[in-house]
């Protein structure tokens, strides 16, 4: 039967339940689908740690790794993993998860694909905040390019990007910003706080200096074990109460006015959720330093393979944020020492490739529109 | 069956809604008309409190809605929005979120299912698992209102269902959803600027201008009087297979003419502008 008879011969009333139960079967296919994407990233990641477990400095064999997590017997193996490698892997991992869920929320809340961490400023804003912490509470060590009071820091980063993300908050409200023009504000503040943090490096003395430049090559051995606890904690919160408003985000995909029709309060999902996010991301940013594209560029990939869809995208982004640092710190502290004899800050890696792959990101996303 | 009294909306100290009050049977298909900036689009998201009217009630089948929360006003009436932006969301999902309402955990299998109806009784199998910003104007209008289907609610509103279309996505579009709307006995409540097209598929329409309602009633009340009276147009209503149908009385260049008469004092600069004029 050709396709217009199909077509002629329906009738509505003719209620036959194959017709129906087809695009259902469909649907369950798509969800398969979506469904093993993520398994095989969370494959993926699973294999990255277990090879980046066993690569470093010394040579421990497979066996020698599984002995030490059981029995713990070789003192030299346990400082040598659970002090070391672990915590560098797990860092690597909640960065990156931490930075993939705030880019696809800020990008959802605002409907904007250029909304992530970096280009609304919070990244920034940190860095300067680091700065004042360095220059002002003396955080800054004699010695160059390491810390001396890593909290003080930290905290100056903290509440410096928190201030971003207010000021954002006030000119939406007294603008009335739409989610869209946002990020323009976002651009306008950073902006601001890298003016602010050229003024105060113009005027550091030179170990403060490169303690301030240092600190802004984002790198996953800042990190303390209390600051990891810190942000798997606020970063499992989060991605709870996102999951938890997954079908809100997906109805505002549709714009506010829909959103609204849909029994969905815009503006209060939108405040909370960048909110949120951006507690995660000034957490990952104090902590660890500017580490950049891989809020933009993980939601992206997550999107361009399965659609937009936070049910699954929200998992996504984490799982390719997390497979996207263990590569990039894959490439800084394993491949590129082995190539040219030092290590990189992982910051300075993301940023590298993310630029690139967003750009080839944006070429194919034209061909698909074409 | 929705009812809707006395209700008021104000932006600011100007008065957008003057006492509107109208009443709409189930599998009927309303029409509001009148020019731009009369209110029709206010009046629609004052009805589904996505403006909060100042005053006034609205009820569907007899139960006071404005009053709801989000979710449950939205079990009621669905609303589709003139213009919505487009993400890459699949036509199914995009359809599955007019359930978005009963969910609570997770989908059911009777969610997919009303979904799975919705994209059939629309005829949109084929396109059920393309991205909606790959599909036409049209078929997004028609995912749209299979959108409300999926909803299941009382009443479904569209405001200018058929934007952007062409003469047969229109026409398409206005039969479809008619038929939905008689099939399943909601009502239906559509914003138009075409006369024409309300005339053909609605059983009643609601011209409006400054905030009030001019006429309400059947396809009778379309009258050269009233177009006249609200569009500052003469046209004749002439009959087509029982259809009344509204047509110009002059061409189209002598009533852009008459119209930049008005400011324009000297015919001579009238016509000059009408000559530069791209939209006569």
């Amino acid at each position: 039967m050709s396709e217009q008879e199909t077509v002629e011969n329906r009738n509505i009333d003719d209620i036959s339940v194959n017709d129906y139960k087809n695009i259902t079967e469909g649907y369950l296919k798509k969800i398969r689908f979506k469904t093993i994407f993520l398994v095989s990233l969370g494959i993926l990641c699973i294999f990255l740690i277990l090879f980046t477990l066993r690569l470093g400095a010394a040579n421990l064999t497979y066996r020698d790794i599984i002995r030490t997590l059981i029995y713990r017997d070789d003192p030299v193996n346990v400082w040598y993993i659970f002090e070391w490698r672990i915590p560098r892997i797990v860092a690597a991992i909640l960065c990156g998860a931490a930075l993939g869920v705030s880019g696809v929320v800020m990008q959802g809340t605002l409907r904007n694909p250029m909304a992530s961490p970096y280009t609304l400023g919070i990244s920034g804003a940190a860095a300067f905040g680091a700065a004042i912490g360095m220059m002002f509470f003396s955080g800054a060590a004699m010695e160059s390019m390491t810390v001396e009071n890593p909290y003080v820091v930290t905290i100056s980063a903290f509440l410096f990007s928190m201030v971003s993300v207010l000021v954002i908050l006030a000119l939406i409200k007294v603008i009335d910003a739409s989610p869209e023009t946002i990020v323009l504000a976002g651009i306008a503040v950073g902006a601001i706080f890298t003016a602010g943090l050229s003024f105060l490096q113009y005027f550091a003395d030179e170990a403060t200096l490169m303690s301030i430049v240092f600190w802004q090559f984002g790198s996953l051995s800042k990190i303390t074990n209390q600051g990891i606890i810190i942000l798997a904690l606020v970063l499992a919160v989060c991605s709870i109460y996102f999951f938890y408003k997954r079908w809100d985000y997906n109805a505002m995909e549709s714009g506010d006015e829909m959103a609204k029709g849909l029994g969905v309060n815009p503006d209060r999902t939108r405040v909370v959720g960048l909110i949120l996010s951006a507690l995660i991301t000034s957490i990952a940013v104090s902590f660890m330093g500017i580490i950049g594209f891989i809020g933009l560029v993980a939601p992206h990939m997550v999107k361009r393979i399965i659609g937009n869809d936070f049910r699954y995208t929200l998992v996504g982004s984490m799982l390719l944020g997390a497979t996207l640092m263990l590569l990039a710190d894959l490439f800084a502290s394993h491949l590129f020492p082995y190539l040219v004899g030092t290590t990189l800050p992982v910051g300075i890696v993301t940023s590298l490739i993310g630029g690139p792959v967003f750009i080839s990101i944006l070429i194919g996303r034209r061909k698909v529109n074409v | 069956m929705i009812e809707v009294e006395k209700l008021n909306f104000s932006y600011g100290k100007r008065r957008i809604l003057k006492d509107v009050s109208f009443s709409v049977g189930n599998g009927e298909v309303m029409s509001i008309l009148g020019p731009n900036g009369v209110g029709k689009t206010t009046l629609m998201k004052c009805m589904c409190n996505i403006h909060k009217p100042s005053s006034g009630h609205v009820s569907v089948n007899g139960k006071s809605v404005l009053s709801l929360s989000g979710k449950e006003l939205a079990k009621n009436i669905a609303f589709v929005p003139q213009s919505m932006p487009r993400s890459r969301t699949l036509v199914y999902d995009s359809v599955l979120m007019g359930r978005k309402p009963y969910i609570n955990i997770g989908v059911t299998e009777n969610d997919l299912d009303i979904t799975s109806k919705a994209i059939r009784d629309l005829n949109l199998e084929n396109l059920a698992f393309r991205y909606i910003d790959q599909i036409s104007g049209g078929e997004f209008q028609k995912v749209q209102i299979a959108r409300a289907m999926a909803q299941e609610s009382a009443v479904m509103m569209l405001d200018e269902p058929t934007n952007n279309m062409d003469v047969c996505n229109q026409h398409l579009t206005m039969r479809i959803a008619s038929e939905m709307v008689r099939k399943t006995d909601m009502c239906a409540i559509m914003t138009m600027h075409d006369i024409n097209l309300s005339l053909y598929y609605s059983d009643t329409l609601m011209f409006m201008k400054d905030g009030e309602i001019v006429a309400f009633g059947g396809k009778d009340v379309v009258t050269p009087d009233l177009i006249w009276d609200i569009y500052g147009m003469e046209v004749d209503v002439i009959k087509h297979r029982d259809i009344p149908l509204i047509v110009p009385r002059e061409t189209v260049t002598g009533l852009a003419a008459k119209r930049h008469m008005k400011t324009h004092r000297h015919p001579h600069d009238a016509a000059d502008h009408i000559l530069n004029d791209p939209e006569c």
